[in-house]
C-alpha cells in the first residue's frame, strides 16, 4: 500500500479524512455485494467440475479466496478510475473515494497489490490456467470495461460484462486445469444475463447515468430500443440456461428449475416491455439477482 | 502533523497490513505442505 501521498502535507491538508480511513472503508472498496456473486458463481463452477471431490478442501478454499480478492481488487481499481463520475451519481456518491475517506493513490495501490497477490497465489496453489483466467478477467474488467468501454459506447456492459462471467470458468479450471464446452456454457449464462440485468437498472437510473455522462443504452437509443434488446438477450438465455443438462453436467432437476426460472425471467422482461413506468424494471432488476443465485444453486444441488 | 501523532494514526492500519502479510505467508506455507504431501 502506498503511503507517500497520504503523508504529504499537501494531501493531508487537502483531504484530512483520508489519513483516518478505517478498515471498513478499505473493505468497501472491494465491492462486497459484487464479490458475493463472484464467490457464489465461482464456487458453483468448482463444485460441478468433474472430480471436484479430489481437490483438497484447503486448496478449494484458497481458489475461492483468490477469486474473491481478485474481484475486490478489480472493484477497487474501478472505483479509483471512476471516482469523478461516482461523485455525481446518486447511487455511488457515498462511496469511500468520492467522500474523500481514502486517498486515490492508496486505493489504486491497494487494488494493484491485491491483484498481483491473488493471481500469484492462484498459480501457486492451483494451476496456471485458473491463474491466467483470473488475470484475464481482471484485465477485462479494469482495462476493457472500466477504462475503455464504459464511457465510450452504449454496448459497454455487453462486452464488458464478460469479465463478470469468468468466475464459474475459473472455479472449474481450478479443479480441472482445463477450459471445456461445459465451463463455457456457465460463462455464457452470465454473459447473456448481464445486459438485461444492467439495462433494467439503467432504465430507472437513467437520469443518474446521463448526469455522469455514461452512455447507457436507454440514454443513447431510448427506452423502447433498450427494452427490445433486453428481450432478445432474455430469449437467448433460455437455450443457454438449459445447456448444462444437454452437456451432461446437470440432471433433470436442474433442467426443470432452469426452465421455470428462465421462463419467469422472460415474463418479467415482457412486463418491462409494456410498462410505461419504471416499476417493472425495478422488479426485474431484483429478480435478475435472485435468478442468478437460484440457477447456480439448482446446478449445485443437482450435483449432490 | 507531528511525526509521533502520524504513527499513532496509522498504527491500526500498519498492524492490519502486517497481520495480512503473515496470513499470506501462512497460506503459502500450508499450500506448499499440501502440494508436497500429495506429490509423494
Amino acid at each position: 500500500m502506498s503511503t507517500t501521498s497520504s503523508t504529504t502535507p499537501t494531501n493531508t491538508s487537502k483531504n484530512p479524512d483520508a489519513i483516518n480511513a478505517s478498515i471498513g472503508d478499505y473493505f468497501s472498496l472491494l465491492k462486497p455485494k459484487v464479490m458475493s456473486l463472484v464467490v457464489f458463481t465461482g464456487f458453483a463452477g468448482l463444485w460441478v467440475a468433474p472430480n471436484a471431490a479430489d481437490l483438497h478442501p484447503f486448496l478449494a478454499a484458497t481458489a475461492i479466496l483468490c477469486l474473491a480478492v481478485n474481484a475486490g481488487a478489480a472493484g477497487a481499481i474501478n472505483m479509483w478510475f471512476d471516482r469523478d463520475i461516482d461523485a455525481v451519481m446518486k447511487r455511488t456518491k457515498n462511496r469511500a473515494l468520492p467522500l474523500g475517506k481514502i486517498d486515490p493513490d492508496e486505493a489504486l495501490s491497494f487494488g494493484l497489490v491485491l491483484t498481483v497477490l491473488s493471481i500469484l497465489t492462484m498459480s501457486l496453489a492451483l494451476n496456471w490456467v485458473a491463474a491466467g483466467l483470473l488475470a484475464f478477467a481482471n484485465f477485462f474488467y479494469v482495462v476493457i470495461y472500466t477504462i475503455w468501454l464504459k464511457r465510450s459506447t452504449p454496448q459497454n456492459i455487453v462486452i464488458g460484462g464478460a469479465s463478470g462471467a469468468f468466475p464459474p470458468m475459473i472455479g472449474w479450471a481450478a479443479v480441472t486445469g482445463d477450459i471445456t464446452l461445459a465451463s463455457l456454457s456457465l460463462f455464457a449464462l452470465i454473459f447473456f444475463w448481464t445486459p438485461p440485468h444492467f439495462w433494467a437498472l439503467a432504465l430507472y437510473m437513467n437520469d443518474d447515468y446521463k448526469k455522469a455522462g455514461v452512455p447507457m443504452l436507454p440514454a443513447t437509443h431510448g427506452e423502447k430500443h433498450t427494452k427490445i434488446h433486453m428481450m432478445i438477450y432474455s430469449i437467448i438465455m433460455m437455450p443457454i440456461a438449459l445447456s448444462p443438462y444437454f452437456l451432461g453436467i446437470a440432471g433433470t432437476a436442474y433442467l426443470i428449475s432452469a426452465g421455470l426460472l428462465t421462463a419467469f425471467f422472460i415474463y418479467t422482461n415482457i412486463r418491462v416491455l409494456f410498462d410505461k413506468t419504471h416499476k417493472s424494471a425495478k422488479l426485474m432488476f431484483g429478480y435478475s439477482v435472485f435468478y442468478l443465485f437460484a440457477i447456480f444453486l439448482a446446478l449445485m444441488i443437482d450435483k449432490v | 502533523m507531528p511525526h509521533e501523532e502520524l504513527h499513532k494514526t496509522k498504527k491500526k492500519k500498519n498492524f492490519t497490513t502486517l497481520a495480512l502479510i503473515f496470513a499470506w505467508i501462512a497460506l503459502i506455507w500450508i499450500v506448499t505442505m499440501i502440494k508436497v504431501n500429495h506429490a509423494g
